[in-house]
């Protein structure tokens, strides 16, 4: 499928989706190559939002902001392989496969005791997240046929 | 036409097969499948990792592939970097393979050996005569094998594990960080270790640290998953590459060998172009079958009459991370290499029976991308931890021994979607009382671990072939019952069909094969040659 086709399908991701998945992942926009890149990727690979579900939590994730990172955590314990996660694992790769974000990807020299606290700031955030996701998700879940 | 010998195959066996026939004299000509060339891994810039991905906007080519294959979604399985790819490539159509067993083979001009990991293990003598193979022929052959291919390793506490014999070796590999303070923790626990049979030291390696003809000593740039830069790493295709300037062999691709029929005074060897063109016939005085275990066997089987059922064997298989808990917060160094630095050995009883071997290795070059989706949270949260934990993640592999099984078995069955009318389909499984030891043994490695201050974050048992090694599908016997090769290697009821892989293993060790098929292909080359072709 090409990418015009891809924008011609309700479900198919455009650069603003784009944007707002990045910037939900690693705080930072995709530049226009990394756009084009993540959107032939979902034409290309991604797995097809066939069931109802997965439509509606997609539409929710490409919102962005806390929606999208909900979503994903909810999924994660629930319907990790989902489509709708492919998709933000999709430009995850395409965004560390770029010299614009090594930053954000690679590891650095650190006191110890500063990476056990990005550890444990990580950690207590996913969890919360965690529980927050579960309930959005098991709650999209139980209302969509 | 006759040819003298035909080699089938460019991988590990084929290529040194064919080179023992060649040095002694003989005249070869190798069918190959050729697919590939390996021209990804040429292309990708000669640059250290970091360099590379700080600076290189082609980068996502190679580390995600141009339609995305290095990209994988779902549970985490043996995959292949883009690079590498076309080491599988065309191998679902032509080789078509059901079952239980995860199975890898190639077509690749240089089989599987242009994606191979480079562990050198030479079994111990005990385990070539459990193997069926003769250690008084072998271990000189690993010597001979290691001064062509080159071999960095020391002596150490695995000498007497992995380096038997071993005498011509180039300095050991640089350890990086990482490894080098389990080292040091190793050293400073050895004594307790070793009363539980852990032993740790370095597995040889096909890696050069010194120049060797025309091939250069590693540039640890991290790039080993991705390209072979310098030609540091030895791969098979390198000995086919040279083996083509030689006056007596000829290198042909793009065929399959299909099957093959003994005539009185030579073989009839059934061939199939892979891209166009009608089925031939190449004729040979001798036949030697180098395309593995798998290949071998479903050549075998289609061949002769009444073995369209065969065992086969494979190294269990299990990846453990831990957390180098004393790295964490330190990054790993710019230059080193993404291979196995140490390995662990496991002697359960403390008699060199049954050991299993534990790989090693610090993870960078793959990219986070692919633990990320490991962890049950939101991506954003898996990445600000894998950041900080991956200078301290050891990736730990556990190999397992495989002996032969009732229950594990190949079949050829009738496929007409197939465009050879059959496929390879498998059943595998590991038995109570096998599962029960290996457990055992993970307990006590993962234990160890632990003791060197690397705890294990999970563990997970991958599906039984994710090792690659495979053997024992046409085992060694006294050369005349169906389905079994003659200590001479000698497939039985052929007087002209020789295998030089792992098909005639009576037992699959821990330690990784391709050494030992290296050594085994080498003796039965250089036998071969001197009998010459119509003996």
């Amino acid at each position: 499928m090409s990418s015009a086709a891809a924008t011609s399908s309700p479900s198919a991701p455009g650069a603003d989706d784009a944007r707002r998945i990045a910037h939900g992942l690693i705080g930072e926009d995709p530049d226009p190559f990394e756009i084009e890149r993540w959107r032939r990727a979902v034409a290309l690979v991604a797995l097809p939002l066939d069931r109802p579900v997965d439509r509606r939590l997609w539409a929710l994730a490409r919102r962005g902001g806390p929606w999208m990172g909900l979503v994903d955590a909810g999924l994660a314990l629930l319907d990790p392989w989902s489509p709708v996660r492919h998709r933000l694992y999709l430009m995850l790769a395409v965004l560390e496969a770029s010299p614009s974000h090594v930053a954000r990807f690679e590891a650095r020299d650190t006191p110890p005791m500063a990476a056990l606290a990005a550890l444990a700031w990580h950690g207590v955030r996913g969890a919360l997240r965690a529980l927050l996701g579960l309930a959005l998700v098991a709650g999209i879940r139980a209302t969509t046929r | 036409m006759i040819h003298d010998h035909v080699v089938v195959g460019s991988g590990i066996s084929g290529a040194a097969v064919a080179r023992a026939l060649i040095e002694n004299g003989a005249r070869v000509l190798m069918l190959d499948g050729g697919r590939g060339g390996d021209p990804d891994a040429a292309r990708v810039p000669e640059r250290d990792f970091s360099s590379l991905r700080a600076e290189d906007p082609e980068q996502h080519r190679w580390f995600l592939g141009d339609r995305f294959e290095g990209v994988p979604w779902g549970p985490a399985t043996h995959t292949l970097t883009p690079p590498r790819a076309h080491v599988i490539a065309d191998t679902e159509r032509w080789l078509p393979f059901g079952g239980t067993l995860a199975r890898m083979e190639s077509l690749a001009y240089g089989g599987l050996g242009a994606a191979w990991g480079a562990g050198c293990a030479a079994y111990t003598p005990a385990e070539l005569r459990a193997t069926g193979l003769d250690p008084v022929a072998i271990t000189p052959a690993y010597e001979a094998v290691a001064q062509r291919i080159g071999i960095a390793a020391e002596p150490d506490d695995l000498t007497r594990y992995c380096g038997n014999g071993l005498t011509t070796v180039q300095p050991p590999l640089v350890m990086d960080g990482s490894i080098a303070a389990l080292r040091a923790a190793y050293a400073r626990h050895r004594g307790p270790l070793r009363a539980v049979g852990a032993h740790m030291g370095k597995m040889p390696m096909a890696v050069l640290t010194q120049s060797l003809g025309d091939r250069g000593a590693t540039p640890y740039t991290d790039m080993d998953y991705w390209a072979d830069h310098g030609h540091a790493v030895y791969r098979p295709w390198m000995t086919v590459d040279a083996l083509r300037r030689e006056a007596g062999f000829e290198y042909r691709s793009g065929v399959l060998v299909l099957r093959f029929e003994e005539a009185a005074d030579h073989v009839a060897i059934h061939v199939r172009p892979l891209d166009a063109g009608p089925d031939e016939i190449v004729r040979a005085r001798r036949l030697i079958l180098g395309t593995g275990a798998l290949g071998s066997a479903r050549i075998a089987m289609r061949s002769l009459p009444g073995i369209d059922e065969r065992p086969v064997m494979t190294n269990g298989y299990t990846i453990a991370p831990c957390l180098h808990v004393r790295r964490l917060g330190r990054a790993l160094e710019r230059h080193r290499t993404s291979l196995g630095q140490v390995e662990m050995y496991l002697d359960p009883r403390g008699t060199g029976e049954d050991v299993r071997m534990v790989s090693i290795f610090t993870y960078r070059s793959l990219l986070l991308f692919k633990l990320v989706k490991e962890v049950p949270l939101a991506l954003a949260e898996g990445l600000g931890i894998f950041r900080t934990l991956v200078p301290a993640l050891l990736l730990v592999t556990i190999n397992h021994p495989d002996r032969p099984s009732p229950g594990n078995r190949l079949r050829r069955v009738p496929d007409a979607t197939s465009p050879t009318g059959d496929r390879l389909e498998s059943q595998l499984s590991r038995s109570e009382t096998d599962r029960a030891a290996d457990a055992a043994c993970e307990r006590r490695i993962l234990a160890a671990m632990r003791r060197l201050g690397a705890p294990a974050l999970k563990h997970q048992s991958m599906p039984l072939g994710s090792s690659v090694h495979y053997a024992g599908t046409l085992p060694f016997g006294d050369g005349t019952t169906p389905g079994t090769l003659g200590p001479d290697g000698r497939l039985a009821g052929t007087r002209r069909v020789f295998v030089a892989d792992g098909s005639g293993f009576l037992a699959l060790p821990s330690g990784g094969l391709t050494f030992t098929l290296m050594a085994w292909a080498h003796v039965l080359g250089s036998r071969l040659a001197a009998r010459g072709s119509d003996a």
